[in-house]
């Protein structure tokens, strides 16, 4: 299983290889937004440092959650669901283990 | 020859009206998605009027909807562009006698109604809840001016970045980290002091000066050389845009890479 689990991840790693500029302007993006937040508080109000705190928190749940319905939504549309119901994991654990 | 180009003239309209029919209907086919997505904004946009501008939240309101409609504006030729590129659809538009660029802006102008559509109710929503009042505003006319010409300005940074579409294909991507950009870094909501960006800021984007523009609406005079500066800029960017695309075009057929062969 642990096998298993860090060879998805060896297969993740290799496709964002092939799409560098896609990858870095995924960062580029989150990271622009975070400091922009940190910026428009820091110059208005005195910054806390437990806001940064709560922006990693935001940033952990928000992509859990979008992540995970982007995936159904994407097999749905691909069909690819139908494969996963004739298997004999639990949905849940294929959407949970693919976090 | 009058009545011709008056027949003429009724079918774009008809065309164009058909165009905005079919985008409407579409649109309402998601129409769960497309609340929700406007929700979003509405929260952000309730946020940042309500605890960190509220002072300032009567100017922040008419940003808020330039970002609203500037960021469609800078991906909307590209996000097209690269649609006719990956279906290959984009022969059939070069070998016709319409140029690309005409296709393009025309695209825009649909675009421009259905953010019209969406961006009505959520701004008055968020001017409901927010409790704005616009007393002190002397010159609406100014406000108008400046949404208006900053709206257009971002589709015409559109066009520009379009043509890089016909080099990298898909630039979507990049294009779209202009977002979060423009509303923390170019000018809308922080007043920027890094001597570069506030560079970019000037000579790229037109919303730090349409920021001034609707603060001297304020003051009720003094803002003919701001709306001068905003249509010299939108007519220079519009030039570079049009000999750009023109080079990226044909970059990329002499190269073979746009038909994807």
């Amino acid at each position: 299983m642990v096998f298993r689990y860090f060879n998805e991840f060896y297969f993740r790693y290799k496709e964002n290889k092939n799409y560098p500029l896609n990858f870095i302007a995924g960062i580029l993006d989150e990271f622009i937004f975070i400091s922009g937040i940190i910026l428009t508080l820091s110059t208005e109000k005195k910054i806390n440092p437990k806001i940064l705190l709560y922006l990693c928190l935001w940033f952990i749940f928000r992509n859990a959650i979008f992540n995970t319905v982007d995936k159904v939504e994407t097999d749905i549309r691909t069909d690819s669901i139908l494969n996963l119901f004739t298997t004999k994991t639990n949905l849940s654990h294929i959407y949970l283990k693919n976090h | 020859m009058w009545m011709i180009s008056f027949l003429q003239w009724w079918e774009i309209m008809n065309e164009f009206l058909e165009e905005c029919r079919r985008n409407l209907s579409e649109m309402w086919k998601y129409k769960f998605n497309l609340i929700f997505a406007n929700l979003g904004m509405l929260i952000i946009f309730y946020g940042l009027t309500t605890y960190i501008y509220e002072d300032s939240k009567d100017i922040l309101i008419f940003l808020l909807f330039i970002w609203y409609f500037a960021t469609h504006g800078i991906m909307n030729s590209s996000y097209e562009l690269e649609n006719e590129i990956y279906d290959r659809t984009i022969v059939t538009i070069i070998q016709s006698k319409v140029s690309v660029l005409n296709i393009l802006i025309k695209r825009a102008a649909i675009q421009i109604i259905m953010d019209l559509v969406k961006a009505i109710p959520l701004f008055l929503i968020l001017y409901y809840i927010s409790d704005i009042n616009f007393y002190e505003f002397k010159r609406i006319d100014y406000i108008i001016i400046a949404i208006t010409l900053a709206i257009i300005n971002s589709y015409v940074l559109g066009l520009l970045f379009s043509g890089l579409a016909f080099i990298f294909r898909r630039v979507t991507n990049v294009i779209s980290l202009s977002y979060y950009y423009i509303l923390f870094y170019g000018g809308l909501t922080v007043d920027i002091k890094n001597p570069v960006l506030s560079f970019i800021n000037n000579t790229i984007f037109p919303y730090t000066t349409a920021r001034s523009l609707i603060e001297q609406s304020k003051v009720g005079f003094g803002g003919i050389n701001l709306i001068v500066r905003l249509l010299v800029q939108t007519a220079i960017m519009y030039l570079i845009a049009y000999i750009f695309q023109k080079i990226c075009l044909r970059h990329s057929l002499k190269k073979g890479s746009i038909y994807g062969i």
